[in-house]
């Protein structure tokens, strides 16, 4: 074997004794080395070769995760493009409890820049959960100094959250969201699809401790922002309309109240209004029965308001002369069967218009009566009463309206004046809206456009006329009666000088809940009416529920009436509509274009550092760094294009009515003083306001 | 004079071992990348360069011919008395015993034992006049081995330990121990991992038998308690595996199949092998390595750099990292197999073997082949004692090299 080899076979070695390792040592020590060689080197093909692909997933599991990127929920306007409800960015912190150092140090820490109590925080991060909110939806303001802590296992989560600019108003048709920015009444609920928008997603790299990593070439799909829902509403109208509301039900201590105002030519509800009420900026702070939207939830006995069916069915039918054969009303009682109906004062002979008029049940019985019930069925039904008025709105009721079999003896009697009947204010209102738009009854409806982010419409919801009720001529010779009614009858409080006001009282006796039968103390008043009657644009149902002391609905609700008809009959407010494709009202993006700031990185990956608690990725990120404000673009008439939120304008030296316009269209509560022109105004120009404070007017005549 | 002596250097075995040096500064680079980078190794470690290359200069070049050989005993017998100051005095980190510290500067002496032992070995068996096949001889060797060994296992640092026993085989079989020795030593330990099984154990003794009965000429008694022995061993070692506590049995496991404990000791491989599996044939470029960018490699700057090189250069870089291995290896055994002297061939194959034992089981390691053990990357991963030390021994080759015709 040695003389094998000849690698260095021809190298001297001359001592023997001392020769070195014969060659075939050396052969074997080459031969082992070159085994283990091509041992590392067949591994080598296998795991970077053959199976490279398999550890190429692996490691691309380890680096990438699929983050949910939210979309941001469509904003709600109303008519003029005001905003409503918008999406912020706000802040929440959490601990992972898991990553913290040392619970009592960092306890003490956050409760510091929280403004906490030190225990209580403690407490909250030594608990059995992992992951713990300390606070959510604070502002950016709330959330630096923790943010600058830089606390292990303390994350600055950033979060879109619905903003209501109005609190309380209108929120029954608006509705809230819960925490997970989902719709859970009003218009949130229903056009809950449109509004939601598409969340996307973004990939992305994660290093071994877990935190996210810039990867600019990363996949990602955006998410497709919700689409913003343009509404019939106009919340000058909201307010002026809620303001006289909540004032005439604390002034009569009553139970409950609602207003509903729409435009009749088109059905576009422009308010609606109930108390008692809610704020959805604070939803979980109010008991369930404050979130009902009364006027379209409650069918409640409407009383002499229903009268117009009766009034509807005779003249249509009867070619009745309204001045002409008196109707007798006797003593102003009335026996039916085993009941006695009583009129509020006997008034012996009376005209059919007199009848109206002064609303007598005794007279109205005694026109309706002519008919059989399927007549006054169908006039009943055909004015959409014991039917959903199919306004775009959740949770509405149908009312009810008994067929003609059903009827007893006397129900056309007693429905005639709007008993045996559940309405809701709604359909009452829908009801007038058809008398003062020539008879033709539309559907309702409290959205007109919805459009996405780039002004395109999305779907429209044009009017919708659902059925002619009466004719034209019924339909005017109605509203003459009725404006007899407000001029020389019951509804005389509803009058306001230079307009004319045509509408109907209601004064209905509600079931006593304790003894099951009615009540002499417990009514309810309403009035319902539209004007001007010479080409109606508003219709105005009021209605008070169990209000003490005065119950009628000439001296309870008419006066609220008269009060919003005023107010708003001033208001030149359509100038502000905007015809049109228009720009889509949306929270502002600062640094917008420029998504990957390095500078904010920080911010974002925390936030994002919270999910992976959540295998279910429920977790919301922010994909706009930088602060938010709503700005609004819509064309104003005097050219401002962006209104700010906070700032106070600048009204002193206008009129009381310009004043008001300028106040009114911000969203900002004002109190008056006097009348004329603004004097002072508290507080003053540019500064600073947050929602919900009021601003001072003081006023003089000169 | 100096020029002469410059040209005399073996080139051949410097330009592998400077190809090395690169691929341990590029990939060092990659690796002190970024944020998160744990620190400037890089920088760091060019001066170790600097100093492990003027340390090898001087070595090669000025050191006079048997200056070390003279030295020897008295280098072997410093090391030894450091490992038992490490013993007293030493850092403790990582729960072992391993640094002094000196002047603030930390300082490994098993670095500077690994080769002093091998100086002391090479000096002892090139000795002509001694018998490499007599017992007594043996002894004397193994216990110059087992001396700093035992201490360094007592640190812990089983790996380094182990290097000292790996060293002593294959001198033992270059200095002309018989082949049977060795045969012999390896009977047992096959049995140990053939006990496990009834039909390789049967087998095993039989082989054994056949061996030891027909091959060897020894007395029956010898053969006889030779073949105890071997089945004594064969029935203990279950016996032993089964008095082991599961989390002791679960970590010899990992050994053999890191997935089964992903999130403990099997991580590092894991995770390394992810990184040189994704590399592909290939690689993903010069800094542009996930799993080291992201810091999912452990230790990448020490046990796991080969796994940087794998990613980031692929299939390409590992093999001309192996090449410049097995150039580097095949230089040394080839100038052990010339040089005149005993004691400088031995130290060649000894240095031969300690380099390539330490980049099999760290490439081994690094890619599922060999347990986890800690052992560094020569040339190649980031620590000064070692680089310095391993340029020392090149020096010293290289001083040999000049002096090749030398006894």
């Amino acid at each position: 074997m040695q003389g094998r080899t000849q690698k260095q076979s021809g190298k001297p070695r001359s001592r023997s004794t001392q020769q070195n390792a014969p060659d075939w040592r050396l052969i074997g020590l080459l031969v082992f080395w070159f085994m283990c060689l091509a041992a590392v080197v067949g591994k080598l093909i296998y795991v970077q070769v053959i199976a490279s692909e398999r550890y190429s997933e692996t490691a691309r599991k380890h680096l990438e995760k699929r983050r949910a990127l939210q979309a941001q929920r469509g904003t709600i306007v109303d008519r003029t493009g005001e905003v409503v409800a918008a999406d912020i960015i706000n802040y929440a912190i959490a601990v992972k409890t898991d990553d913290v150092e040392n619970r009592r140090e960092t306890a003490a820490k956050l409760a510091k820049a929280l403004n906490r109590n030190k225990d209580e925080v403690y407490k909250a991060i030594s608990g059995t959960d992992r992951f713990v909110y300390l606070e959510r939806r604070i502002s950016e303001a709330k959330a630096a100094p923790v943010q600058a802590l830089k606390l292990p296992g303390v994350i600055v989560e950033r979060g879109f959250s619905r903003y209501y600019r109005y609190d309380a108003s209108a929120a029954h048709v608006i509705g809230y969201v819960d925490y997970d920015n989902k719709g859970q009444g009003g218009l949130e609920l229903e056009y809950e699809k449109y509004l939601a928008g598409v969340p996307g997603w973004k990939m992305m790299l994660r290093d071994a401790r877990g935190n996210y990593r810039i990867d600019f070439d990363a996949q990602s799909k955006n998410p497709r922002n919700g689409y913003q829902l343009e509404t019939t509403l106009d919340m000058v109208y909201q307010g002026i309309v809620e303001d006289e509301l909540v004032a005439a039900v604390k002034k009569f201590n009553a139970e409950s109240g609602s207003v509903v105002l729409l435009d009749p030519r088109d059905g576009a509800i422009l308010s609606m209004a109930n108390y008692p009420t809610y704020n959805p900026n604070k939803y979980v702070d109010y008991s369930l029965s404050d979130y009902r939207n009364r006027a379209i939830t409650d069918p409640n006995e409407p009383g002499s308001t229903f009268k117009m069916v009766a009034l509807a069915m005779c003249i249509e039918n009867l070619h009745l002369n309204l001045d002409g054969e008196p109707v007798f009303c006797g003593n102003g009682r009335l026996t039916l069967f085993d009941k006695t109906i009583k009129d509020h004062k006997p008034f012996g002979w009376l005209t059919p218009r007199k009848v109206f008029e002064n609303s007598s049940n005794i007279g109205v019985i005694k026109l309706a009566e002519q008919f059989n019930p399927r007549t006054f069925y169908k006039y009943a039904r055909d004015f959409g009463f014991g039917n959903q008025t199919t306004i775009d709105l959740p949770a509405e009721t149908n009312g009810v309206l008994r067929r003609p079999n059903e009827f007893h003896g006397a129900s056309v009697a007693y429905m005639s004046m709007g008993y045996e009947v559940m309405v809701t204010p709604l359909q009452l209102a829908c009801a007038y809206a058809a008398i003062a738009n020539g008879g033709i009854l539309m559907q309702p409806r409290v959205v007109n456009r919805i459009v996405d982010e780039k002004g395109n419409v999305v779907k429209a919801f044009p009017p919708l006329e659902i059925r002619r009720v009466v004719s034209g001529a019924t339909a005017r010779r109605m509203q003459e009666v009725l404006t007899g009614v407000v001029e020389h009858g019951t509804g005389a409080n509803a009058a306001v000088a230079g307009i004319t006001i045509a509408g109907k009282t209601g004064t209905a006796q509600k079931i006593d809940r304790t003894t099951n039968s009615y009540s002499d103390e417990q009514h309810a008043a309403s009035f319902a009416g539209f004007f001007p009657v010479e080409s109606p644009r508003f219709v105005m149902l009021v209605t008070i529920n169990r209000p003490k002391g005065e119950y009628y609905g000439g001296t309870v609700a008419a006066p609220v009436f008269q009060k919003i008809a005023h107010r708003i009959s001033g208001l030149p407010r359509d100038q502000y509509i905007a015809e049109g494709p228009r720009e889509m009202a949306s929270i502002k993006k600062e640094g917008d274009g420029n998504f990957l700031k390095l500078l904010d990185f920080d911010k974002i990956f925390d936030a994002w550092g919270a999910v992976e608690e959540d295998p279910q990725e429920l977790d919301d990120i922010v994909t706009r760094p930088g602060g938010a404000s709503i700005t609004r673009v819509a064309p104003t008439p005097r050219g401002k294009s962006v209104v700010d939120l906070q700032e106070m304008p600048d009204v002193v030296g206008m009129t009381l009515r310009e004043a008001l316009q300028v106040v009114a269209a911000r969203g900002i509560r004002y109190e008056l003083s006097g009348s004329g022109v603004v004097k002072e105004q508290k507080p003053a120009p540019g500064e600073i306001l947050s929602p919900g404070s009021v601003l001072k007017l003081i006023c003089k005549v000169y | 004079m100096i020029l002469d002596r410059i040209k005399s250097l073996d080139w051949l075995l410097i330009l592998p071992l400077l190809g090395l040096l690169g691929m341990g500064l590029v990939a060092l680079y990659s690796t002190s990348q970024g944020a998160s980078a744990i620190g400037n190794h890089f920088q760091t470690q060019l001066w170790w360069m600097a100093m492990g290359l003027g340390t090898m200069a001087i070595v090669s070049l000025l050191f006079p011919h048997r200056f070390i050989y003279d030295l020897t005993y008295l280098v072997y017998g410093l090391s030894v008395v450091l490992l038992i100051l490490v013993f007293f005095f030493g850092l403790k980190e990582y729960g072992a015993t391993r640094w002094l510290s000196i002047g603030g500067k930390t300082f490994q002496p098993s670095e500077l034992a690994k080769f002093a032992t091998l100086l002391a070995l090479a000096r002892f068996l090139s000795d002509e006049r001694k018998d490499m096949n007599d017992p007594k001889n043996i002894a004397i060797a193994l216990a110059i081995i087992f001396l700093p060994a035992g201490l360094v296992f007592r640190q812990p640092d089983l790996g380094t330990a182990l290097v000292f026993g790996v060293i002593a085989l294959p001198i033992f079989f270059w200095v002309g121990l018989h082949t049977r020795y060795l045969i012999l030593v390896m009977w047992p330990v096959l049995t140990i991992f053939a006990s496990f099984n009834t039909f390789t154990f049967v087998g095993i003794i039989i082989a054994i038998t056949v061996y030891v009965f027909f091959w060897l000429k020894l007395s029956s008694i010898t053969r006889i308690l030779y073949l105890l022995v071997n089945i004594g061993v064969g029935f203990a070692a279950p016996m032993a595996w089964d008095q082991l506590q599961d989390y002791q049995k679960q970590r010899l496991l990992t050994f053999w199949n890191p997935e089964a404990d992903p999130l403990g000791a099997g991580y590092q491989i894991i995770q390394s092998k992810v990184a040189i599996g994704s590399g592909g044939f290939l690689g993903k470029g010069f800094c542009e390595g996930s799993q080291t960018q992201l810091r999912f490699l452990p230790e990448q700057h020490t046990d796991f750099i080969f796994a940087v090189i794998g990613e980031e250069w692929g299939f390409l870089g590992v093999l001309l990292g192996l090449l410049l291995f097995a150039l580097f290896l095949s230089r040394l055994v080839y100038l052990a197999s010339i040089f005149k002297s005993r004691f400088s061939s031995i130290i060649a194959v000894g240095f031969a073997v300690i380099i390539a034992f330490h980049m099999f089981v760290n490439i081994g390691m690094t890619i599922g082949l060999c347990p986890v053990t800690g052992l560094p990357l020569p040339f190649v991963s980031y620590g000064g004692t070692a680089l310095l030390t391993n340029m020392a021994m090149v020096g010293l080759i290289l001083n040999f090299y000049r002096h090749r015709f030398e006894y």
